[in-house]
């Protein structure tokens, strides 16, 4: 039970980090859109 | 219109979402928030980094003062309110709030109304004003019956750093419950936030900020184009905003939660929606909420009550309309977005009129069964979609420049 | 009386005399309730019961349970 507890949390984990990974590898700062804000 | 674009923020000016100073600040705020044990210390440390966001977004002593005034302001008129509003006609509270709207109009267009606008004489930018006075609506017209109306729980509604520069808009009730309790959902919450904050960021600015040049909005010409291009540029557009819009909700979310305050949605699948209706009903949840609430449903009562039984109908497709135009105008006051607010409110009004003479006539004949085929379902959320981001040329181009794309559309 | 009550303004309004209410509907449940129709539904509870309710109070009924409670608050011997 408890293991499935701590694969779970680990999985999770570890797509976090390949989300991150994404993140910091295509993410364009040059430009920032960003329609709704107010000024 | 679209400061981003410009980078018409300085390296000194904005504390951007996906910048490594943004991050410190985020992870000292949730520490700090889920460790301090005196409630008012906890409470005082938000008001820190609500000040310390807001101080790279002000860039002088003029937006400050405007700020203080609209704080110090709504908070006086809220306890005028409480000390002597027992009696007050609805007139009175309408009134209040109609100059709310008023103040926003005239602060955000300086040329609007000009030898009667002050703000034309003293130009002001102040960062979410747009969400700030909804912020004060809510507070003045609910405010005899919120708890915890303390100047500190009311200063940190107002200006609370997730959602300062657009919103997820927030009900105070909702704020001061978790300002008074910092709640924490039972179970593991923390890695489905940082999920939710990844997953934001993926959006807005890996997928957002990449797409945007095959957007409409960045074609330099688009008559140029091959028809197929041009139809692409248009549908990508939309789909470029939504990302971009959602995926800083995400970030929002996520990190207030995080903080310990479950902000409400702004965002439920509006590539689905079916009619203008759904797409409101899915898209800016919090500002059609809004509107719903402190707009159409005071002025549909009144209406209702007063108008004569046969006028209802009438009536009250008229207060659809102005909701539309009133929610368009509250984007920016231009040319462009007006014809937006008439193009959806047109829809509206269609949409009650289908429902109210030909849907039940269509129910009943041999089309009704069709009604329910998930094809028709498609076709129809696809020319939905198509609807929206035509509509959507006008916040850019304005009026002008959006029919020629359209011209060009159907290769006139 | 009050959910008889309840219940015979919400077949009244949403056209559907079969309708059956309970404290946990919400909108999302009933096909009919839209905008418009929750204003109708407020305008007519208003006047069977004779209160008037608030529009901060309209704001936060979520569901049908809130509603009664709402009545009730405003005609106690109702409950």
């Amino acid at each position: 039970m408890n293991i499935k507890h701590w694969g779970k949390d680990l999985a999770g984990a570890a797509w976090l980090a390949v989300k991150i990974a994404v993140i910091l590898l295509l993410m364009n700062s040059g430009r920032t859109f960003f329609v709704y804000q107010n000024f | 219109m679209f400061p981003g674009l410009d980078t018409g923020l300085s390296a000194h000016q904005g504390l951007f979402l996906n910048s490594w100073h943004f991050f410190a600040v985020a992870v000292l705020a949730v520490i700090c928030l889920r460790t301090i044990p005196v409630r008012y210390v906890r409470q005082a440390a938000l008001l820190a980094f609500n000040l310390y966001f807001l101080s790279y977004f002000l860039y002088g002593w003029h937006p400050v003062l405007l700020l203080a005034g609209l704080l110090v302001g709504t908070y006086l008129i809220g306890l005028i309110k409480l000390k002597w509003g027992r009696n007050w006609p609805d007139a009175v509270v309408v009134s209040l709030v109609v100059l709310f709207w008023i103040f926003l109009f005239l602060v955000k267009d300086p040329d609007l109304l000009v030898p009667a606008n002050p703000f034309h004489y003293w130009p002001v930018q102040l960062i979410g004003v747009s969400y700030l006075v909804f912020r004060s609506i809510n507070y003045v017209v609910d405010v005899e019956i919120l708890e915890n109306r303390n100047f500190l729980t009311f200063v940190n509604f107002m200006v609370f750093f997730p959602t300062l520069l657009a919103g997820p808009i927030e009900r105070y009730d909702r704020f001061e419950e978790f300002h008074s309790t910092f709640g924490y959902e039972e179970g593991p919450t923390v890695l489905p936030s940082l999920h939710r904050i990844a997953n934001g960021l993926i959006k807005k600015f890996v997928l957002a900020d990449n797409l945007m040049v095959f957007g409409i909005f960045m074609k330099p010409d688009q008559t140029e184009l091959a028809l197929p291009l041009v139809w692409l540029g248009v549908m990508l557009q939309l789909a470029v905003i939504y990302l971009d819009f959602s995926g800083y909700c995400d970030i929002v979310i996520g990190l207030a939660a995080l903080m310990g305050f479950p902000v409400c949605e702004n965002f439920d699948r509006p590539y689905l929606a079916r009619n203008v209706q759904d797409f409101w009903n899915r898209w800016h949840m919090s500002l059609t909420g809004f509107i719903r609430d402190y707009v159409f449903t005071p002025l549909s009562r009144f209406v209702m009550e007063k108008a004569d039984r046969r006028r209802q109908f009438a009536w009250i497709t008229a207060v659809y309309f102005f909701c539309m135009l009133l929610i368009a105008l509250w984007h920016d006051t231009t040319w462009g977005f007006f014809v937006f607010g008439l193009l959806h409110g047109a829809a509206l009004v269609g949409l009650q009129l289908f429902r109210k003479y030909l849907s039940p006539a269509i129910s009943r004949s041999s089309l009704g069964a069709l009604r329910d085929e998930a094809a028709v379902a498609w076709i129809v959320r696809t020319l939905n979609y198509a609807f929206i981001s035509i509509t959507i040329l006008f916040w850019y181009f304005g009026v002008r420049g959006s029919l020629e794309i359209i011209k060009a559309m159907v290769k006139l | 009386m009050l959910q008889e009550n309840l219940q015979t303004i919400f077949r009244q309004v949403f056209e559907d005399d079969t309708l059956v209410i309970n404290d946990e509907m919400t909108a999302k449940d009933v096909e009919k309730w839209d905008s418009l129709s929750h204003i109708t539904l407020i305008l007519e509870v208003e006047k069977f019961f004779g209160i008037k309710l608030k529009n901060s109070e309209i704001a936060r009924l979520k569901r049908v349970g809130d509603l009664k409670k709402l009545i009730a608050k405003h005609k106690p011997d109702l409950a």
